[in-house]
C-alpha cells in the first residue's frame, strides 16, 4: 500500500539562550492509507515536536536540521510558505492536546469555522459566507454537537470540554484531509467522554479513509485504536511494528519496561516493575543508546555506540541486544524479568480488617453556595446550590484500601475533603476515629489532624513555594510542638520514600513531579497518621513514573498499617491497589463493593461502562470486550436529572427510572451494593441487547 | 508536557537571599544601563557636599542666567546659584522623599491588602470600596487639593503620596493573597492543622511579598517625578529647598530669558526615571517574570 | 447582562457618594478656620462671617454634606465665593478643552503606539524592533509636564514655530488646532511608548498561544491570524489600560494645561487652590472624579462587549 507520509531521518534541533538542544534524531516511519500510526512516549521525548515539524509550525527558536519529509510524494520541508499553507488544513490537519485552548476565546465557532473553510475553498470553487456556514454547520452534526444549527454561533467557553474536542475535530476535518494528526486529544477528558472521542475518531478513518498519526503517552489507547505503533524515547525511534506483535512481544527493553509499568488487575497481588531513573535532560544526552542509564542490562558497548536497526517480521527495534556481538550474561530471555523489589507479604491474607471502622459518614451532603453580593441577593437571582455531595453513607474500615472513583464533577475529592474535615457537610456527620468532627472544637480538631493527612492532587503546588523540603518536612513537627532531631528525621523521612538526603536543601519547583509526590507522601506520613485520603496520587505523572508512587503506597501501606482513602478516575489504579471501590456519580455513591466484585461482575449500568472503558495495554483483550459507550456527557450538577440522576444516559433505563431515585436496598456492611434498579440486568443484558 | 512547553517554563528565580540575581542584572544591556545611572544617582546622593563644588544656596546675582563655562559647569539660575550644585543637592530630596513614601504606600497597602485578602467578605467589601475610592480621584489632583488644605511641605508631601499610592500595593496584595489563599499549598497547611497566623506569616506573606517589593522598586522613578511635578505646581517641596520640580518651575518663569535652568533639571528627571525603570524592569523579569507586564502607574 | 449594569451603576454611584462625602469633609481636616485661610488674616470678622455662611461653615459637617450632596444632585455645584460667579458656568467654561486635550493626546497615542507595539510583535529582533523597544522605553520615561516645558522651550522659545500661550483666536478653528498641538504631544508621549511596549508584549504572548497554532494549523494566512486572531485577544488588556490611562492623563492635563495657559480643568481647579477658593477647588475635583468614574465604567462595557467570556459580571474561573 502507498505511503501517504514517509519521514527520513527527521532531526529537530532547538536554539536556546545557554544551548543547542537536539530534541529529536534519525526519526524514520511512514504512514499508509487510512491506517492509524501511534506515536508513544512519555513527556519530553519529542512526539509533539515531530508532529510540529510536519506542519512546519515549530516555535521559532526550534528548526528541522536534518532529513526529509515526504508527503504524498512531495517533501514538504522544500515547499514555499504559501504552498505549505494549502497544505495546512486542507491535506494535513491537527488536533492539539487542550481543547480548552486550542479555539480562539474571542470568536464564535462559526467566525473560526467559516475563516478555516473560506480558507480553502480555492479559486475555482467560489463559496459564499452562508454556504461556508452551512459546511460549517453539516460538520457540526457530523461530530455530534447537539443543535448544531444554532450552537455554532455560541463561543468557544460555552461549549464544555468534550464538546470543544468535538469542535477541533469538525474544523480539522472540514477539509477532508489525507492526514490528520492527533496530539494527546483525549488526555484532558473523561473516561467516558475519552471513549467517545477515540470512538469518533476511528468512525471517522472508516468514513474518510483519513490516515491519522495518534500521539499519546497511554498505551492503552494504542492498544484499542491504532494499527501500528512508534515508541519514542528521549527523541529516538526506540522501537516500531504491528500492534500486536509490539504489544504480544516486545523487543526493546524500554517498550516492555514500559508495558509492564501499567497497573492492571493483574498486577494487584504485585508490585509493578518501575524504571529507575528519568528521561534524560536534552542538556546533556547520553552517548551511545539513550535509554541505557536506566536499562537494566546494558554493558559497555550500549554507552559507547549508537544502536543499529534489527528487523524481525516487520518489527524494528534498535537495541544492542539484538546485534551479532552482544554478550550474553544471563538467560536469552529479557522478556521475563520480574521487578527487583517483590513483596514478601501476600495481600489477601494480610486483610484482617472489619473489624472496627476508622470513618463513618452519615447521610452526608455538601452544598456549595456561590458567594453573591449584597445587590444580586435584594434581586433576588439566587442560583440553585451546587450540590457536591447529596447524601452518602459510608464507612471505611481499619486497615483497607478504599478506592473512590468518579469523573470530574462526581464530588469524590469534596467527600475527600470533608471526611478530612477541610469541608464542612452541609447536612450529616462525619466520625473519624470516634470524633465527631463537627461537635469537636477547632483545638480538638487541630489534633485530630495529626491522624489523618492527604495527599494533594497536584504534587509540585501542594508544596510551599519558598520552603525547601526539609522545612517542608519539619513543618508538621513545628505545628504540633513536637520535638525532633531535625536532621535525623528529614533524612528518616527522605528514606522512607525513597528519596536521597540531597533533595532536603531543594525548593519545590526544582524537584520533578515523582519527587515533589514523594516529599509530599513524606510529610503526610510524618506524624504516623492511621488514615491517608490519596487525592489522584498518580495524576500528571508519567506511567513509569506513577509505578513507582503506586508501588511506595502500596509498601507503606503494609509496613504502617495505613488506611487509605484513594480518590481518582483511574481505574487502572484502583484494580492495582484497592480492596473495596466505591464509584460515585453526580454527588452520589451508586455502587460499592470488593474489589473484585465490582470489576467482575459490575451492577450499575455507569460502572459497567466505565470497566469497558479502561485502557487496557493488550490489543486482543481490548478489542474482543465491547466498549459500551454512554451518550452524553455528565450533567450540570446544579441541575441534576430528576429519578435516578444516571438515566439520561442509562442503555437499561425505563419509566421508572426517570420518577424515582432508587437506593441501596441493603445495610452497608461491606457487601456489594448498587443503587440501580434494574442492576441484575447489568452485564447479563448487555451483550444481547447490541 | 509538549517540547515548546519544557523549554518555556523556566524555574523561577525566587531566592532572594543570593545575589547572583544583580549579576543576572548586569548580562542584560537594559539591566546594565539602568544600574549604572542608578549607582551614579545613589553615589551623587550620598556624596553630594564632596561633588558639588559649590553651596546650593550661594547666589552670584552678577553671574546670573549663565549658560555653562568652566566655572559654572552647567551655568547659572535666575539668583546666580550654581545649577550643577543644586541638581546634585535635589537628588538628595527626590530619593528622601520617594524612599519614605513608597515605604509608607507599601506598608499600608501590604496591611489593607492582607486583611481584605485573607478575611475576605464585608471586610473585604469595604476596603476594595475604599481602595476604588482613592483611585477614583486622579492621584495629582487628590495630591494638590488635599496639600492646598494641609499646606505645603516635605513631610506632608511625604504622607500624601504614601497615601495616594498605596491602593496600588493594596491591589496587588490582596489579588496575591486571594490567588494564595486558594492554592493548594495553603490548603495542604490546613491539613496538617496549621493555625490561621501561622499560614499568613510563614506561607502567605513571603509569596506576596516579593511581588510588592518588585512594584515598589518600578514605582520609585514615578514617585520623584510625582514629587517633582507637586513642587513644580509649587505645592510640594518649597524654595529654598533645591528640589528639581523647584529648579523647573524658576526655570519655566524665567524661560525666555534663559533655556538652561529647564534643560538640566528636566535632562535630569528624565535619565533618574529612565535609570530606575530601566533597573526595575530588569529586576522584574529576573527575578519574577510572570510579573511581565504589571507596572504601577 | 442587566443584572450586571445594574450592579456596576450602584457601584459607581457608591463610590461617587464617597467621593464627595470626602470632598466636604475635607475642608474639616485642616487645622483653623477654612474661611479666616481664605480671606487672609486682615479680613474684616463681617466678611469672614459672611463667608462662613456661603461656605455653610456655621452648620454642622452632616449638614454641610447633604447640603452639597443635595446641590450637586440638582446640578449646582455652588457659587465662586469671590466672584459670586456660578461654578457651573467656570465648570462648563474650562471643562471642554480639557476633554478635547485628553481625547487629542489619547488618539494620538493609540494611533502612534498601537501600530508601533504591532510592527514590534510581528517583526520580532528585527533593528527597527529595537529601536522601537529603546525608543518606546525612552519615551515612557519622560514625564509630562518636562515634555511639555521642552517643547515649549524648542518649538515656541527658540524655534518661534509654534503658538505656546492659551487656546488661540476666537472662533478660529484653525488657530485652535495649532495650539492644541504642543499640549497634545506632551500628554501623549509618556502614552505612545507605554502602549506600544504593551501591545508588543500582549501580542506576543498571545501569538504562543495554542489557538494561535491551531489557526494556523488549519491553513489560515499568516496575515488573518495575526491581525484579527490575535489582535483582538491583545487589544483586551490595553482596553482595561486606556481606561485607566485616561485618569491618568487628566492629572497630567493640570501640568500640561499650566504650562500652556490652557484655561481648562486644571488650570481652573490649580488657580482655584493657589487662591485657597475651596469651593472651586471641591466642585472641580468633583467633576474630574466622575469623569474618570465614568470612562471606568465605559471601559468596563467595552471590555465586557471584547471578551466573551465575561458575561453577567462573573468571570470563567
Amino acid at each position: 500500500m502507498e505511503a501517504i507520509l514517509k519521514v527520513e531521518n527527521l532531526a529537530i534541533t532547538y536554539h536556546t539562550r545557554e544551548a543547542k538542544l537536539s530534541a529529536v534524531r534519525n526519526v524514520d516511519f511512514s504512514v499508509e492509507q487510512g491506517k492509524i500510526v501511534g506515536l508513544v512516549g512519555e513527556s519530553g521525548c519529542g512526539k509533539s515536536s515531530i508532529a510540529l515539524a510536519l506542519i512546519r509550525l515549530l516555535p521559532p527558536n526550534g528548526m528541522v536540521s536534518a532529513g526529509k519529509l515526504y508527503f504524498q510524494g512531495q517533501n514538504l520541508l522544500s515547499l514555499r510558505e504559501n504552498a505549505m499553507r494549502e497544505v495546512r488544513g486542507h491535506k494535513i490537519s491537527m488536533i492539539f492536546q487542550d481543547p480548552m485552548t486550542s479555539l480562539n476565546p474571542v470568536f464564535s465557532v462559526e467566525e473560526q469555522m467559516v475563516d478555516a473553510i473560506l480558507a480553502h475553498c480555492g479559486k475555482n470553487q467560489k463559496l459564499s459566507r452562508s454556504e461556508a456556514r452551512q459546511k460549517a454547520i453539516e460538520m457540526l452534526d457530523r461530530v455530534g454537537i447537539p443543535d448544531a444549527q444554532n450552537r455554532i454561533r455560541d463561543y468557544p467557553h460555552q461549549f464544555s470540554g468534550g464538546m470543544r474536542q468535538r469542535i477541533m475535530i469538525a474544523l480539522a476535518l472540514q477539509a477532508n484531509p489525507a492526514l490528520l494528526i492527533a496530539d494527546e486529544p483525549t488526555s484532558a477528558l473523561d473516561v467516558t467522554l475519552e471513549a467517545q472521542i477515540t470512538d469518533l475518531i476511528r468512525s471517522l478513518r472508516d468514513e474518510f479513509q483519513t490516515s491519522i498519526l495518534y500521539i499519546t503517552h497511554d498505551l492503552g489507547i494504542v492498544a484499542q485504536l491504532c494499527d501500528e505503533v512508534i515508541v519514542l524515547y528521549a527523541g529516538n525511534i526506540v522501537e516500531t511494528g504491528d500492534v500486536w506483535h509490539l504489544f504480544k512481544q516486545p523487543l526493546h527493553p524500554y517498550t516492555q519496561a514500559l508495558l509492564r509499568s501499567h497497573p492492571t488487575y493483574e498486577t494487584n497481588s504485585r508490585f509493578l516493575a518501575t524504571i529507575p531513573g528519568r528521561v534524560p535532560s536534552l542538556i546533556n544526552l547520553p552517548v551511545g543508546c539513550k535509554f541505557a542509564p536506566r536499562c537494566q542490562f546494558a554493558q559497555t558497548i550500549c554507552h559507547e555506540q549508537e544502536p543499529l536497526e534489527y528487523e524481525r517480521e516487520g518489527q524494528k527495534v534498535w537495541c544492542h541486544i539484538f546485534q551479532p556481538d552482544w554478550q550474553q550474561t544471563s538467560e536469552k530471555t529479557i522478556i521475563m524479568n520480574e521487578s527487583q523489589n517483590e513483596p514478601a507479604i501476600n495481600l489477601v491474607e494480610s486483610r484482617q480488617f472489619k473489624d472496627k471502622t476508622i470513618v463513618k459518614a452519615n447521610r452526608v451532603e455538601v452544598h456549595f453556595q456561590e458567594n453573591l453580593g449584597l445587590l444580586s441577593k435584594i434581586l433576588g437571582q439566587e442560583p440553585a446550590p451546587l450540590k457536591a455531595v447529596r447524601g452518602i453513607d459510608i464507612m471505611v474500615y481499619r486497615g483497607e484500601t478504599l478506592a473512590i472513583v468518579g469523573e470530574s464533577g462526581s464530588g469524590k475529592t469534596t467527600l475527600g475533603r470533608t471526611i478530612l474535615g477541610l469541608e464542612e457537610p452541609t447536612v450529616g456527620e462525619v466520625n473519624v476515629d470516634g470524633n465527631p468532627l463537627t461537635k469537636i472544637n477547632p483545638a480538638q480538631k487541630r489534633a485530630l489532624r495529626a491522624k489523618m493527612q492527604m495527599i494533594f492532587q497536584d504534587p509540585i503546588s501542594s508544596l510551599s513555594p519558598r520552603k525547601r523540603v526539609a522545612e517542608l518536612l519539619l513543618e508538621p513537627f513545628n505545628i504540633h510542638k513536637i520535638a525532633v532531631d531535625p536532621d535525623r528525621k528529614v533524612s528518616e523521612l527522605l528514606e522512607m520514600v525513597g528519596l536521597s538526603s540531597e533533595q532536603a536543601d531543594k525548593y519545590p519547583h526544582q524537584l520533578s513531579g515523582g519527587q515533589a509526590r514523594r516529599v509530599g507522601i513524606a510529610r503526610a506520613l510524618a506524624l504516623n497518621p492511621a488514615l491517608l485520603v490519596a487525592d489522584e496520587p498518580t495524576a500528571g505523572l508519567d506511567v513509569s513514573v506513577a509505578a513507582g508512587v503506586l508501588n511506595l503506597l502500596k509498601e507503606l501501606r503494609e509496613k504502617l498499617g495505613l488506611t487509605y482513602i484513594l480518590i481518582t478516575h483511574n481505574l487502572n489504579v484502583v484494580q492495582f491497589i484497592a480492596d473495596r471501590v466505591a464509584v460515585m456519580y453526580l454527588g452520589k455513591i451508586i455502587e460499592i463493593g470488593e474489589n473484585e466484585d465490582i470489576f467482575n461482575q459490575p451492577k450499575h449500568p455507569y460502572t459497567e461502562a466505565l470497566i469497558s472503558a479502561i485502557a487496557i495495554p493488550d490489543p486482543e483483550i481490548r478489542r474482543k470486550r465491547k466498549q459500551i459507550l454512554l451518550e452524553g456527557e455528565i450533567p450540570d450538577p446544579r441541575h441534576p436529572p430528576s429519578g435516578c440522576s444516571f438515566h439520561p444516559r442509562c442503555r437499561y433505563r425505563r419509566e421508572r427510572c426517570i420518577d424515582e431515585s432508587p437506593s441501596f436496598n441493603a445495610p452497608m456492611d461491606g457487601r456489594h451494593l448498587s443503587a440501580c434498579f434494574f442492576s441484575e440486568l447489568v452485564g447479563r443484558t448487555g451483550d444481547s441487547q447490541d | 508536557m509538549s517540547m515548546e512547553n519544557t523549554l518555556k517554563t523556566q524555574p523561577l528565580k525566587f531566592n532572594l537571599e543570593r545575589f547572583d540575581f544583580i549579576l543576572d542584572i548586569l548580562r542584560r544591556p537594559q539591566g546594565a544601563i539602568g544600574f549604572t545611572i542608578v549607582l551614579l544617582f545613589i553615589i551623587t546622593v550620598i556624596f553630594a557636599p564632596l561633588i558639588a563644588p559649590y553651596d546650593f544656596a550661594r547666589q552670584d546675582i552678577p553671574n546670573r542666567f549663565q549658560g555653562p563655562s568652566a566655572h559654572y559647569w552647567l551655568g547659572t539660575d535666575q539668583l546666580g546659584r550654581d545649577l550643577f550644585s543644586r541638581l546634585v543637592y535635589g537628588a538628595r530630596i527626590a530619593l528622601s522623599v520617594a524612599i519614605p513614601s513608597v515605604t509608607i504606600a507599601i506598608s499600608l497597602g501590604i496591611l489593607f491588602g492582607l486583611v481584605a485578602g485573607y478575611i475576605g467578605g464585608t471586610v473585604d467589601n469595604l476596603i476594595v470600596i475604599l481602595m476604588d475610592s482613592l483611585q477614583a480621584f486622579p492621584s495629582l489632583i487628590l495630591s494638590l487639593a488635599i496639600l492646598a488644605l494641609l499646606g505645603p511641605s516635605l513631610v506632608n508631601v511625604v504622607i500624601i503620596i504614601g497615601i495616594t499610592w498605596m491602593p496600588n500595593y493594596a491591589r496587588v496584595i490582596r489579588a496575591q493573597v486571594l490567588s494564595a489563599r486558594e492554592a493548594v499549598y495553603v490548603e495542604a497547611e490546613r491539613s496538617l492543622g496549621a493555625t490561621n497566623p501561622r499560614i499568613i506569616f510563614s506561607h502567605i506573606l513571603p509569596n506576596v511579598i516579593a511581588p510588592a517589593l518588585i512594584l515598589a522598586a518600578m514605582d520609585l522613578p514615578w514617585v520623584i517625578t510625582f514629587e517633582a511635578g507637586l513642587s513644580f505646581m509649587g505645592l510640594g517641596v518649597r524654595p529654598p529647598t533645591p528640589s528639581w520640580g523647584v529648579i523647573l518651575y524658576d526655570g519655566f518663569y524665567n524661560i525666555r530669558l534663559s533655556p538652561w535652568p529647564v534643560t538640566w533639571s528636566g535632562l535630569a528627571l528624565i535619565f533618574t526615571t529612565m535609570g530606575f525603570t530601566l533597573f526595575g524592569e530588569t529586576l522584574r523579569d529576573v527575578l519574577d517574570p510572570r510579573l511581565s507586564g504589571t507596572r504601577g502607574m | 447582562m442587566l443584572a450586571y449594569l445594574i450592579k456596576r451603576f450602584f457601584m459607581t454611584i457608591a463610590v461617587l457618594l464617597i467621593v464627595m462625602t470626602f470632598l466636604s469633609l475635607l475642608v474639616h481636616i485642616v487645622p483653623g478656620d477654612p474661611a479666616r485661610t481664605l480671606l487672609g488674616p486682615r479680613a474684616s470678622p463681617e466678611l469672614i462671617q459672611k463667608i462662613r455662611s456661603a461656605m455653610d461653615l456655621d452648620k454642622p459637617a452632616y449638614v454641610q454634606v447633604g447640603n452639597f450632596l443635595w446641590k450637586v444632585i440638582h446640578g449646582d455645584l455652588g457659587t465662586d465665593v469671590f466672584t459670586g460667579v456660578s461654578i457651573n458656568r467656570l465648570v462648563s467654561a474650562a471643562l471642554p478643552h480639557t476633554i478635547i486635550l485628553a481625547l487629542a493626546s489619547l488618539g494620538l497615542a493609540v494611533l502612534i503606539g498601537i501600530p508601533l507595539g504591532v510592527f514590534s510583535a510581528t517583526h520580532p529582533n528585527s533593528w527597527l524592533d529595537r529601536v522601537t523597544a529603546i525608543l518606546s522605553i525612552s519615551l515612557t520615561t519622560i514625564p509630562s509636564y518636562v515634555a511639555g516645558l521642552f517643547l515649549l522651550l524648542i518649538f515656541a522659545v527658540q524655534l518661534k514655530i509654534m503658538p505656546a500661550i492659551g487656546l488661540g483666536k476666537d472662533g478660529n478653528l484653525k488657530d485652535y488646532i495649532m495650539h492644541l498641538i504642543l499640549p497634545t504631544i506632551a500628554l501623549a508621549i509618556t502614552w505612545i511608548g507605554y502602549l506600544a511596549r504593551l501591545v508588543r508584549t500582549s501580542l506576543l504572548e498571545v501569538l504562543n498561544e495554542t489557538y494561535i497554532r491551531a489557526a494556523r494549523a488549519s491553513g489560515l494566512s499568516g496575515r488573518l491570524v495575526q491581525y484579527k486572531y490575535a489582535l483582538k485577544n491583545a487589544l483586551i488588556p490595553t482596553v482595561a489600560v486606556l481606561g485607566v490611562g485616561l485618569g491618568s492623563l487628566m492629572g497630567g492635563a493640570v501640568l500640561v494645561e499650566v504650562i500652556f495657559n490652557r484655561p481648562g480643568m486644571g488650570t481652573l481647579i490649580y488657580n482655584a487652590i493657589k487662591a485657597r477658593n475651596y469651593p472651586v477647588v471641591r466642585a472641580g475635583v468633583l467633576i474630574v472624579a466622575c469623569l474618570f468614574v465614568f470612562v471606568n465604567f465605559l471601559t468596563d462595557l467595552i471590555y465586557t462587549y471584547l471578551d466573551p467570556r465575561i458575561q453577567l459580571g462573573k468571570q470563567q474561573r
